[in-house]
C-alpha cells in the first residue's frame, strides 16, 4: 500500500496556502508534518481526508486517484484520528469504538455481535480493553486519545491521520501513544501524523516533512531533514542538535532548543 | 444521578431489555386507566370489555354511558395524546443529538413560533380546527425552513454550520412571535383573541378525528427513517470532521434528521397547540433510564413521552373544576423537573 501527493496545493476556498507539496508513503512507515503555527499543516492533512477541496494536483492510494471517492470508501480506506472535542453525551468506551464501523454499515444498519467484536479487538491491540465499559467523556485525556486511535482502527483502514496525536498529554502518556503509534506502523499501517515536537518524529522513526514559513518546504528521512539549520528557518528559534546513548548502545538524537 | 446508584465509579450498567418491557407494560396500564379515569369514572375491567369488545366483537357488558364516554369521548383524546407525547420526545431527542446539545428542545428553528402564526392567523378568519392545523402546520415547516435557508446562505461565508443553524432558528422564531403578537393586538378581543390565547396555550380538548389521521401520516413519514437511521444519529454528536471521516455525509444526514423532526415537532403542535417542555425533559429521563445510545433511546422517548403526556393530561381534565391548558401543566412541572434533573446531573456527561 502506497499513498503519494504529487504537486498537491491546498487552501480554504480560492485561498491557497500550500503549492506543490510532493511526498510517498508506503505501509509500515509514519510520515510526521512538521512546522510552525498557522503554517498548514491541518490544511495538508484535511485536503489528504477530502475535508478540503485539492486545488491541483493529485492525491494517490495505491496509483489510485481518492479525488472522486465517496465518503464511504475513504472511511474504509483512511482512518482519521482528531484531537478530542467535548461529547455532549456519555457514550460507553466501546460504544465510540463500535461507531467507527459506520463506514462497513448500510445506512439503516446498525452495529451486529461481529462489530462489536471488532471494536472491542481494536481496544484489545492497543491494551485498553479494560475501558471498554467506562464513559468516553469522563475518561483522562491519554485514555480519550487510545480511544479513539481504537475507534479509527475499528474502520480497518489502510492509512491512519492523526492531528497532533500527543498534544495536551502529559509527558508518560506522549511517549506511550508515540510508542504504540510506532506498532501500529510495524504492524503494516501507514501513518500521517502532525505534531509540534520534531523529537517525537525521532522517537518514531518517521519520515518528516517540514513546512517553511515561505511556502517552502522540506521532505526525507529525519537526519536530512530536521537539522539545526532548518528548525532555524522555520520556528525562528535557534536548535542544538545532540547525541546520547541509551542503555544499550542505540544513538539517541534530541532537539535542544538554546535560550539566549 | 445515576452514579453510585446502579454503578461502579466509572462505568456505567443499564438494563435495556427489561427497561423496555417494563416501559412497554406500563405505557398499556396508563393508557387503559385513562380511558376509565375521569369525572364519569369507568373500571379498568369494564374499560378493557369494551375495548376488547369493540375489537374482537365480543359482548360487551358495560353500560351504554359507559362504552360512550370511553370511545366516543377519551379514546380520540388519549390516541392524540400518546401520538403528541410520543412525536414531541422523539423530536427533542433527535433534535438533540444532531445539534450535539441535550438542552436543546425540538423547536429550536422555529417549528412552534411558526405554527403559532399560522394557527392565529386561521383563528382570525375563523376558520375550524381543522383548517387551523393545516395552516399551522404549513407555517411551522415554512419558519423552519426559512431559517435552514438563511442559515445556508450566511454559512457560505463562514465555517461554523451548526452554530449560525441555531441563531437564525432564533431569529426567525421571535419574528413569527412577533407577527404572533400583531395578530393578537388586531384581533377582535370579544371572540378571536380569547381562541387564539387559548390555543398557544396547548391542550388536546379541539381535536377532530381528521386532524389525528393527519397527525398520523406525519408521524409515520418522520418517525420510520429516524428509526431506520437511529444508530447514525449517535455518530452526529461528534465533530462534522469526525463524522465524514467515518463516511457519513454529514450534511445529508443532518438535513434528513432535521425534516423528519421538524415534521414531527409542527404536526403536533399544529393539532394540539404549544405543549413546552416535553421534547426537552423527556429526552433526559429517557437517557437517564435506557442510555445514550439512539438505537435504545428513540423507543424507550416515544414510550415515556407518550406516558407522560396521557398522564399529564389526565391531570388537566381532571385536576380543576375546569379544564386547564395543557402546555401550562407541561411547563409547571417540566421547569422545576429539569432543575433537579440538572442539579442530580451535575458531573455526569458533558464537562470537559
Amino acid at each position: 500500500m502506497k499513498l503519494d501527493l504529487l504537486n498537491v496545493s491546498c487552501g480554504y476556498g480560492q485561498k491557497n496556502i500550500l503549492s506543490n507539496i510532493t511526498f510517498s508513503i508506503e505501509s509500515g512507515k509514519i510520515l510526521c508534518i512538521l512546522g510552525p503555527n498557522g503554517v498548514g499543516k491541518s490544511t495538508l492533512f484535511k485536503t489528504i481526508l477530502g475535508f478540503l477541496k485539492l486545488q491541483n494536483g493529485s492525491i494517490l492510494l495505491d496509483g489510485e486517484s481518492i479525488l472522486n471517492w465517496s465518503r464511504r470508501s475513504m472511511a474504509k480506506s483512511i482512518a482519521y484520528v482528531p484531537q478530542t472535542q467535548p461529547q455532549p453525551f456519555s457514550f460507553s468506551v466501546l460504544e465510540v469504538v463500535t461507531m467507527g464501523r459506520a463506514p462497513h454499515l448500510r445506512s439503516f444498519e446498525s452495529p451486529a455481535k461481529k462489530d462489536v467484536e471488532i471494536a472491542e479487538g481494536s481496544l484489545d491491540r492497543l491494551g485498553v480493553l479494560f475501558l471498554k465499559d467506562r464513559i468516553f467523556s469522563e475518561l483522562s485525556g491519554g485514555e480519550r486519545q487510545m480511544v479513539l486511535i481504537a475507534r479509527a482502527l475499528t474502520q480497518q483502514p489502510q492509512v491512519l491521520i492523526m492531528d497532533e496525536p500527543t498534544s495536551s498529554l502529559d509527558f508518560g502518556n506522549q511517549i506511550r501513544v508515540l510508542k504504540q503509534i510506532k506498532r501500529l506502523a510495524q504492524s503494516g499501517l501507514c501513518i500521517v501524523m502532525t505534531s509540534h515536537f520534531p523529537d517525537h518524529a525521532y522517537l518514531c522513526s518517521a519520515k518528516v516533512i517540514l513546512l517553511q514559513k515561505d511556502k517552502n518546504y522540506q521532505t526525507g528521512v529525519f537526519d536530512e531533514v530536521v537539522t539545526e539549520e532548518n528548525l532555524r528557518k522555520a520556528y525562528g528559534i535557534d536548535v542544538k542538535i545532540i547525541h546520547t546513548v541509551d542503555d544499550k548502545g542505540a544513538v539517541i538524537k534530541a532537539c535542544i532548543p538554546v535560550l539566549s | 444521578m445515576r452514579k453510585g446508584f446502579f454503578c461502579s465509579k466509572d462505568s456505567v450498567k443499564y438494563y435495556p431489555t427489561f427497561m423496555a418491557i417494563t416501559l412497554g407494560i406500563f405505557f398499556l396500564i396508563v393508557f387503559v386507566l385513562s380511558l376509565g379515569f375521569g369525572r364519569y369514572m369507568v373500571p379498568a375491567n369494564q374499560v378493557l370489555n369494551i375495548i376488547v369488545g369493540k375489537i374482537f366483537g365480543t359482548s360487551i357488558t358495560a353500560s351504554p354511558v359507559a362504552i360512550d364516554v370511553v370511545i366516543n369521548i377519551r379514546l380520540l383524546r388519549i390516541i392524540a395524546a400518546t401520538m403528541v407525547g410520543g412525536a414531541l420526545s422523539i423530536a427533542g431527542t433527535t433534535y438533540q443529538g444532531v445539534f450535539r446539545n441535550p438542552i436543546v428542545s425540538p423547536d429550536l428553528l422555529g417549528a412552534s413560533s411558526g405554527a403559532a402564526f399560522g394557527a392565529a392567523i386561521a383563528l382570525v378568519f375563523s376558520l375550524n380546527m381543522f383548517w387551523v392545523s393545516i395552516i399551522s402546520f404549513f407555517t411551522g415547516i415554512g419558519a423552519v425552513f426559512l431559517a435552514y435557508a438563511i442559515s445556508t446562505i450566511m454559512s457560505k461565508r463562514n465555517n461554523n454550520d451548526l452554530l449560525t443553524l441555531v441563531l437564525t432558528g432564533m431569529v426567525v422564531a421571535s419574528l413569527f412571535t412577533a407577527f404572533t403578537s400583531l395578530i393578537k393586538l388586531v384581533a377582535d378581543p370579544d371572540s378571536k383573541l380569547p381562541a387564539i390565547t387559548y390555543w398557544l396555550m396547548g391542550g388536546l380538548s379541539t381535536i377532530v378525528p381528521q386532524n389525528l389521521f393527519m397527525l398520523l401520516l406525519a408521524l409515520l413519514i418522520g418517525i420510520i427513517p429516524l428509526f431506520l437511521f437511529s444508530w447514525r444519529i449517535n455518530l452526529m454528536s461528534f465533530d462534522d470532521e469526525e463524522v465524514e471521516s467515518m463516511g457519513l455525509d454529514v450534511k445529508k444526514y443532518r438535513i434528513g434528521f432535521i425534516v423528519c423532526a421538524t415534521l414531527l415537532t409542527t404536526a403536533s403542535v399544529a393539532v394540539s397547540g404549544v405543549i413546552g417542555w416535553v421534547g426537552l425533559i423527556i429526552p433526559h429521563i429517557s437517557r437517564m433510564i435506557i442510555g445514550p445510545n439512539y438505537k435504545k433511546l428513540m423507543p424507550a422517548s416515544l414510550l415515556i413521552g407518550a406516558t407522560f403526556l396521557i398522564l399529564v393530561d389526565d391531570i388537566t381534565r381532571c385536576a380543576f373544576p375546569s379544564e386547564i391548558p395543557l402546555g401550562i401543566i407541561t411547563s409547571i412541572i417540566g421547569a422545576p423537573f429539569f432543575i433537579i434533573l440538572m442539579l442530580k446531573r451535575r458531573g455526569v456527561g458533558s464537562e470537559t
